[in-house]
């Protein structure tokens, strides 16, 4: 077998291949013998035909084809092993060029090489702040306004109430008919007084400040000229005026801040219970907030320093697998992909270009990133660790619902998802050591602990150095087979999939 | 009158066929109703340029049966069928495969 390599630009390796020519008359034989199997020549039993006969009888290029099939099959592996090339996704046959001795060409993409560069060099200073009081103050007064009540009153409108209205509105130089003033109206159309403006106010931003000081009963006409980008276009740079009658005025009542109110909001003795889960939910919620952001900001900087060549399959398999994830989502709200883009009007193929290329990128140098930085830091998961991982991750499935004894498939079945439940602890558990490793690496803390451990290893060198070897030989190997399936669906410290946050605030803008 | 160029009709090719001239030197062929041996012999001699040691001439019947449904009856017509013994080295290229 004689190979000749030739790389290419896009981390593909191109071979061209030649295999003796003794080789490939035995494939033919047992080529012949195969189809001989399936087709019937008359005087013979299947497969009892000799090679002459089938020969005249299915022609000799259906024995080539299937002859080159089976030589592939055989030689692939064996050309690999004797090109020494690692493969990232399966190699493709280019083109036969000669068949007297028989030579192929394959390209065959490579394995994605990651180059992490001086990744330990890199430094973010983690800022995350806990709130402070106002924050939690904040946060006390919009539960509060949650628990808000409202109640006719006979005053003025005042901001902060609720007002219902009646509205007769229309443009001053009426064009097409009486269409456009129908729009324009309405009749016990509620309004919240707000001192800040909205821009989704109907009928136009700031509407309901200029009803402050009304009664219930009285009447106010506003004039208004609709900015030259209004949605309508038939009521863009137009002069409306609008007719208003308030109806009824309700003042908003806030629930007094006591333990009262702690009792109605949830199961808290006093306000002071309350205030400190409102504290301590804010702070999860922020602290989370901030991790993203930082681990985010963390490895786009780790990204800029660090070398990533792949092949163009590997990331045709990442946008597959995206595509895939929507299409779950989807189907789960009962959509399909299918008429989701014909909702959108789009095409598969815009889709992929627009949307999915950019994440599946994301996505899978993230990734490349993480197992390489794993393997470079030598992160293993401890056997304690993910059991306890799995045991959590089990109650809280089973708090949303989920019933062991009920899962369908019977055994089998409880098997599986069994072990979907590890797989995805054991996953999740890795992220997050990852994770936190990087998070030590950009503080710094790792080399302030590696100097102190080479001060201490420096006091007694020879039995820390024995005390290291042990330690090593110890620690068990890890299946990275997993781990690599696994860091694929790692978002930050999270369990779904990346995708699947995106897909669904698609969906809901749709909505 | 028949000639020796209307005697043999068509070689048979069978897997047992195929044994007999791998294994026993004997060729087999679907030859006319009215052949002889004689003329068998005399027709392979001249066409092959070979020694013709034996033959042996079956007459084989013709079959009936029904076929699809039922109902259908199918004729499957007889031939006489001659197997030719050469003289040992000798061999019939028609029955070597494509030329």
């Amino acid at each position: 077998m004689k190979i000749e390599k030739t790389p290419q630009d896009d981390h593909q390796m191109k071979l061209v291949v030649e295999v003796e020519a003794d080789h490939m008359e035995a494939n033919k034989h047992r080529a012949a013998r195969m189809l001989a199997q399936h087709t019937k020549i008359p005087g013979f039993r299947p497969g009892k035909a000799p090679y002459d006969v089938i020969r005249r009888h299915i022609g000799d290029d259906a024995i080539l084809e299937q002859a080159i099939d089976i030589l592939l099959e055989d030689t692939y592996p064996e050309i690999l092993k004797e090109a020494e090339i690692d493969p990232g996704a399966p190699g493709s046959l280019t083109s036969i060029d000669n068949l007297d001795p028989p030579t192929f060409t394959f390209t065959i993409p490579l394995k994605p090489t990651v180059d992490l560069g001086k990744y330990r060099k890199v430094r973010l200073p983690y800022k995350y702040k806990a709130p402070d009081k106002a924050r939690v103050d904040e946060e006390m007064e919009s539960l509060r306004k949650m628990y808000a009540t409202t109640e006719t009153v006979d005053r003025k409108v005042e901001f902060d109430d609720y007002i219902l209205v009646d509205v007769k509105g229309g443009l001053d130089e009426e064009e097409e008919g009486a269409s456009l003033s129908e729009e324009l109206s309405r009749s016990g159309f509620a309004v919240a007084v707000r001192k800040e403006d909205q821009e989704d106010e109907w009928p136009f931003p700031g509407f309901a400040k200029s009803l402050v000081g009304l009664k219930p009963g009285d009447s106010k006409t506003i004039l208004h000229k609709f900015s030259k980008k209004h949605d309508n276009e038939a009521l863009q740079a137009k002069n409306a005026s609008f007719e208003v009658t308030v109806k009824t005025v309700q003042a908003v009542l806030l629930p007094p801040f006591n333990d009262e109110f702690a009792k109605t909001v949830g199961d808290f003795e006093n306000l002071e219970a309350l205030r400190e889960t409102v504290k301590q939910n804010l702070e999860n919620r922020l602290k989370s907030e901030y991790d993203d952001e930082y681990y985010e900001a963390v490895m786009e900087k780790i990204r800029e320093g660090t070398e990533l060549k792949y092949p163009p399959q590997v990331l045709e398999h990442e946008q597959e697998d995206i595509i895939e994830d929507i299409r779950q989502r989807l189907s789960q709200q009962g959509m399909e992909l299918e008429s989701y883009l014909k909702i959108r009007k789009m095409t598969m193929d815009k889709f992929i270009e627009e949307e999915v290329r950019s994440s599946a990128v994301k996505r899978l140098e993230r990734s490349l990133l993480m197992d390489k930085i794993s393997k470079e830091e030598e992160i293993r998961l401890k056997k304690s660790d993910i059991s306890q991982e799995y045991g959590a991750t089990l109650s809280q499935l089973q708090m949303q619902g989920l019933d062991l004894s009920r899962v369908k498939g019977g055994k089998k079945g409880q098997q599986e998802l069994a072990q979907m439940v590890a797989a995805e602890s054991a996953n999740r558990l890795m992220v997050r050591q990852i994770l936190e490793r990087i998070k030590d690496i950009a503080t710094g803390e790792i080399e302030k602990a590696e100097k102190a451990a080479k001060k201490e290893a420096g006091a007694k060198k020879e039995a820390a150095i024995k005390d290291s070897r042990a330690e090593k030989k110890k620690t068990p190997e890890k299946n990275t087979a997993r781990k690599t399936t696994a860091l694929k669906t790692g978002k930050f410290g999270e369990t779904k999939p990346k995708t699947q946050n995106t897909s669904r605030k698609k969906a809901t803008k749709e909505d | 009158m028949i000639t020796i160029y209307d005697i043999l009709r068509r070689p048979l090719i069978t897997e047992k066929s195929n044994y007999q001239s791998s294994k026993l030197n004997q060729y087999v062929f679907e030859v006319a109703q009215e052949a002889t041996k004689t003329m068998v012999k005399d027709a392979i001699e001249r066409l092959y340029e070979v020694d013709v040691v034996r033959v042996n001439i079956i007459n084989t019947p013709a079959k009936r049966g029904r076929r699809r449904n039922r109902r259908l009856m199918v004729r499957k017509p007889g031939y006489k069928k001659a197997i030719i013994t050469l003289a040992e080295g000798q061999s019939l290229d028609i029955f070597e495969g494509v030329q």
